[in-house]
């Protein structure tokens, strides 16, 4: 196709994704690099409208930014401009040796597949090769190519989406047309996640359809020791059945508690005096005589309150140990009765801000 | 309010459908517009002085080199008709200038911090490609979400380059000179030392002072050597003022707004060389410990013996102790208040919390 003059080719094409070619052109209204991506002659056209569509709906620092469509002389869409992230792909950094380096990956991965469910997309193609990290360190999913809407049919099988990283719903007999959802991204991220730890994926996962389970996929069993909250939860990513897998926002949501895995610190202000709870395993007993005491623990997630002996009341409220403590709170030693004699210790837990 | 170059479903580029004229910094209009070709809102942004081309062209350039999320992106920039658009990201919520005037003048120290540390980490992205902002200011961050505080970016690279030679002939003069000049005055009581001599030295390190100046303002409720003229000598003297007693008088927030304020004056010292990179900047911040927990508008409607009472919110009441209150002996009946609320019985409680509009 010829481009338009605001567009000037640098280097060659390389395949898109499938079902298109792109190259890195120079944008020269605003001097910088931008991927192009032509739809290939013979490919349904819905192909790039439904790209464009999803790019534009979603708003994620984890998903490459469209700027531009091309269009044909009859006014239709062969192409769209986006943003060009240069380096290499997943598969460069795997496989990962680190728990902390490991997790910050699924971790931005699972908030950029969040970001791009809340707005109603399924990607269809999660894999190593489909993201990037860019040149600040954030991760960016791209080539939506095969991505739809929601609650719309999928047609055929076999050619969409990559050997090893296919739900077992979307594997029914050629001709035959299967209902899916973002439970086929869910599993992908979970194949993922499987290369990232192993380096390549087990050859049981790499069958239509995928046979599972299989020890190779347990997460619990993997060279990575990952802690075990979160090796169950991306177990259930690769669930034989859409409905077992989690969200992604659950998921989202339990890797970034993990992220924050012992770098919580509780700060308790004892009359003038202030103290600090923040090694794992730690405990302080809080007590006033006879009016009451408790035991305050950090586990790396949360500060639990037990022992309780006497009167002893959290933000005005019971306790019922082993209670966790509230992120702000007021502990209160001794009776309501007693008036000015009760004790009063604030405990505030706060934490570094993990922004990737 | 109006637009002086557009109305309400003029098309630029044959694509930008104006919808709304957001408003005006000192030297662009602001337009919300619709994006006809993608089907979606946008930014639509264009000088009022046409004449500054070139400047305009080049500020876009390079505000479109600078690829973070704690920067407003730059989308598009479209020449038509002798006029010229930068297009960027629509942010739905409103700059931090506004934030501070209209719903919160003072922020607690937790708050604070976690601004600095997202505007740290979007000026490292901008550094880390030589882009300078040089005129780094409230009204020149936008906060996501507006009064739902949800995150921050800094815009206006683009118009950096431009103002530039309008505030240096305004500090380069008198009084009147400055006071004529609103770009200029609204970029000075955030001007390093260094860029008052001469704004041709507006470094890497006047942006880091800036975000300190800036943070020290969110952190008091004034800026640190006030506005106007009069800030010239200040600034250049470059004694940061010390906290007013009130900002450390409870136990709660001594340490947390110790350890930022440490932070701002390593940022503010004289010479640019001695203050942190915007990398270590973010290193810092990275060390600082504060809660994420949103924050919730609410009106105090009970307080007793200047030490504890109830606020009304749109959700449940929530219980305000004194202690918790930061920077001010008492509330009143009527106040309005931010802040968080936990878990407690029979209301919720809130920690931190500060005096709102």
């Amino acid at each position: 196709m010829k481009l338009p003059p605001r567009y000037e080719k640098v280097g060659s094409s390389f395949c898109g994704g499938g079902m298109s070619t792109a190259f890195k052109c120079k944008d020269k209204h605003l001097d910088r690099h931008v991927l192009v991506k032509v739809l290939q002659p013979g490919v349904d056209q819905k192909r790039i409208l439904d790209e464009v569509k999803a790019l534009s709906a979603i708003r994620s620092k984890h998903v490459v930014q469209i700027y531009d469509v091309l269009k044909d002389s009859s006014g239709a869409v062969t192409a769209l401009v986006e943003e060009f992230l240069p380096g290499q792909d997943m598969n460069a950094v795997i496989p990962i040796k680190d728990v902390d380096t490991f997790l910050r990956y699924v971790y931005a991965i699972a908030c950029g597949l969040a970001d791009i469910h809340v707005v109603g997309v399924v990607h269809r193609d999660i894999k190593p090769n489909n993201m990037k990290i860019d040149a600040e360190g954030c991760l960016r999913i791209f080539d939506f190519g095969l991505s739809r809407t929601d609650g719309v049919n999928c047609e055929t099988i076999g050619t969409i989406g990559t050997l090893g990283y296919i739900a077992p719903e979307l594997c029914a007999p050629p001709n035959q047309k299967v209902n899916f959802t973002t439970a086929v991204d869910v599993f992908a991220f979970g194949a993922t996640a499987l290369k990232l730890v192993r380096g390549k994926l087990p050859n049981n996962l790499r069958t239509i359809p995928p046979s599972l389970p299989s020890a190779d996929a347990d997460f619990t069993s993997q060279t990575l020791t990952l802690p075990p909250e979160i090796a169950a939860i991306l177990n259930q990513c690769l669930s034989k059945k859409a409905a077992r897998r989690p969200s992604m926002e659950t998921v989202r949501d339990t890797v970034g508690r993990h992220l924050l895995h012992g770098r919580h610190k509780a700060t308790m202000i004892v009359g003038e005096k202030i103290h600090y709870l923040e090694k794992i395993g730690q405990s302080v007993k809080l007590s006033a005589g006879s009016l009451g005491s408790v035991n305050v623990s950090y586990n790396g997630y949360n500060f639990i309150a037990t022992n309780v002996v006497g009167d002893v009341f959290i933000n005005n409220m019971n306790i019922v140990p082993p209670q966790n403590l509230p992120g702000a709170c007021v502990i209160t030693l001794g009776a309501p009765s007693l008036g000015v004699r009760r004790r009063y210790i604030t405990f505030d837990v706060t934490h570094p801000e993990v922004v990737l | 309010m109006s637009g002086v170059l557009h109305a309400t479903g003029d098309l630029v580029g044959d694509r930008y459908e104006v919808a709304n004229y957001i408003g005006q910094g000192g030297m662009q209009e602001v337009y919300r517009v619709h994006d006809q070709l993608l089907e979606r809102d946008v930014v639509l942004k264009s000088p009022k002085n046409p004449t500054a081309k070139k400047r305009f062209s080049r500020s876009a350039t390079l505000s479109a080199r600078v690829n973070h999320d704690n920067v407003a992106k730059t989308l598009d920039y479209v020449e038509e008709d002798d006029r010229f658009y930068l297009v960027e990201e629509l942010i739905e919520g409103c700059d931090l200038g506004h934030f501070l005037k209209n719903y919160v003048a003072m922020l607690d120290p937790f708050a604070a911090g976690r601004v600095m540390h997202h505007l740290a980490k979007g000026l490292a992205a901008s550094h880390h490609v030589n882009v300078i902002h040089r005129d780094l200011k409230p009204t020149n961050v936008m906060v996501v979400g507006g009064r739902d505080f949800i995150g921050f970016k800094i815009t206006d690279f683009g118009i950096a380059k431009m103002a530039q030679e309008e505030i240096q002939e305004a500090v380069a003069g008198d009084e009147e000179g400055l006071t004529s000049s609103q770009t200029a005055l609204g970029a000075l009581p955030y001007m390093a030392p260094e860029t008052i001599d001469d704004m041709k030295h507006a470094g890497k390190p006047a942006d880091v002072w800036a975000i300190a100046a800036l943070t020290f303002e969110i952190l008091t409720g004034k800026r640190p050597f006030g506005a106007g003229y009069k800030a010239v000598p200040l600034i250049q003297a470059a004694q940061v003022p010390p906290l007013p007693a009130p900002l450390i008088s409870k136990s709660q927030f001594t340490p947390f707004v110790t350890a930022i304020f440490d932070l701002i004056k390593l940022c503010m010292q004289k010479d640019p060389a001695a203050r942190p990179t915007a990398d270590q900047l973010v290193a810092a911040c990275e060390g600082l410990y504060y809660s994420t927990v949103p924050r919730e508008f609410g009106t105090i409607k009970r307080f007793d013996n200047n030490n504890w009472g109830f606020a009304t919110t749109v959700g449940s009441d929530i219980f305000c102790h004194v202690d918790s209150v930061y920077a001010e002996p008492a509330l009143a009946i009527g106040e309005r208040v931010w802040m968080s609320p936990y878990p407690g019985s029979p209301s919720r409680r809130a920690f931190p919390i500060v005096k709102a509009k």
